[in-house]
């Protein structure tokens, strides 16, 4: 019961022929205790619910696996650009430059649980694959690398 | 007798241009702007009858867009995007009809490095709530790296029967693959020939 009705449930006791005088403000007083507590136990209730539920939902949420941060890097100090292309991007060299810094060539991407197969592209024409992930079977005999995103 | 006619051929003209509508918002935007056309007829064949499969479309897809990006030719292309609609079809009989897209590619991945659809469904047995994506990946990869394949099967059968994690999985790849591309040690230090292996743990280092 919300507070609201709480005090009109009391106002109304208040008010009843037989309740008024002194015994009838104790008996309302004792009412609104009674009142009160058990508002207080449904709230705790649905408060549990409503963790249950979020709870739930959040357990679901991360092993339905939402999109991770994964950070692609290339050293390969001699090239002028370097592109990232793979499963994630349709394969097309203009979606992912990784950018220089430090000396090292990376991009982050944010992606969902699952085996993708990608590969360097080096000024536009040479084909690298990551020497720090694992080579993937590739049915064009190009050098293709593999990586797995976990749950 | 006129009106009822005038209504059937309203309804067969209405029929034939929402197949039509329908037909084209099937082809995918990608596949027409990447691909030249004889390829992307065979392409989107196979698609189709992917789709009406009840496999996911998208890997396939991928797939031809990654060989016109690799520069490979149409029968090239076409053959790779047949293979894997293939593979999807075996790795969805062998895990299950409520096996994910993730699972699926996983698998068409597994089966085509050289692991058998009866291990597939052995381990979707072992693991019959769980994602499937990792095990799988990583049976894939350890047969792409050269683990001898009853040493790989065994050890992501060992360690998916214990309901190990998905870093567990991991782990357990980068600990074969490292042995199995680690330099020769020493002459002194060389087991005789002959001697079996150790065996395989099975447990992450």
């Amino acid at each position: 019961m919300a507070d609201a009705d709480l005090l009109v449930a009391v106002v109304r006791t208040l008010q009843a022929p037989a309740d008024r005088g002194d015994a009838g403000l104790h008996r309302a007083l004792a009412q609104l205790a009674r009142e009160a507590a058990a508002a207080r136990r449904r709230r705790r209730l649905g408060g549990l619910a409503a963790a249950l539920v979020l709870g739930t939902l959040g357990v679901t949420l991360f092993r339905g696996g939402g999109p991770r941060p994964v950070r692609f890097a290339m050293a390969a100090p001699q090239a002028a650009q370097v592109a990232l292309i793979g499963d994630f991007n349709d394969w097309d060299p203009r979606a992912n430059p990784l950018r220089r810094q430090a000396g090292e060539w990376s991009v982050t991407l944010r992606l969902p649980p699952g085996r993708y197969r990608y590969a360097f592209v080096l000024d536009g024409r040479r084909w690298v694959a990551d020497p720090e992930t694992p080579q993937a079977e590739d049915e064009f005999d190009t050098p293709t690398s593999a990586i797995t995103i976990s749950h | 007798m006129r009106r009822p006619r005038l209504r059937i051929l309203l309804a067969l003209g209405l029929a034939t241009l929402t197949t039509g509508a329908s037909r084209l918002a099937a082809q995918d935007a990608r596949l027409v702007a990447r691909l030249r056309p004889e390829i992307r007829v065979a392409v989107d064949h196979l698609v189709d009858s992917a789709r009406a499969a009840g496999l996911p479309s998208e890997p396939l897809v991928r797939k031809a867009l990654e060989g016109e990006s690799k520069g490979a030719d149409s029968g090239r292309i076409v053959a790779a995007v047949r293979t894997l609609a293939r593979l999807l079809g075996d790795a969805r009989r062998s895990i299950g009809p409520g096996a994910s897209e993730a699972d699926l590619v996983a698998g068409a991945a597994a089966l085509r490095a050289g692991a058998t659809s009866a291990r597939l469904a052995a381990l979707a047995a072992l693991r019959p709530r769980e994602s499937l994506t990792v095990p799988l990946s990583v049976l894939a990869d350890l047969l792409t790296a050269g683990v001898e394949p009853e040493r790989a099967w065994s050890n992501v059968r060992d360690m998916a029967s214990r309901a190990a994690s998905d870093a567990a999985f991991l782990a357990l790849r980068e600990r074969l693959a490292d042995e199995v591309h680690a330099p020769l040690p020493p002459p002194a230090e060389r087991p005789p020939a002959g001697l079996p292996r150790p065996a395989p743990t099975g447990s992450p280092r």
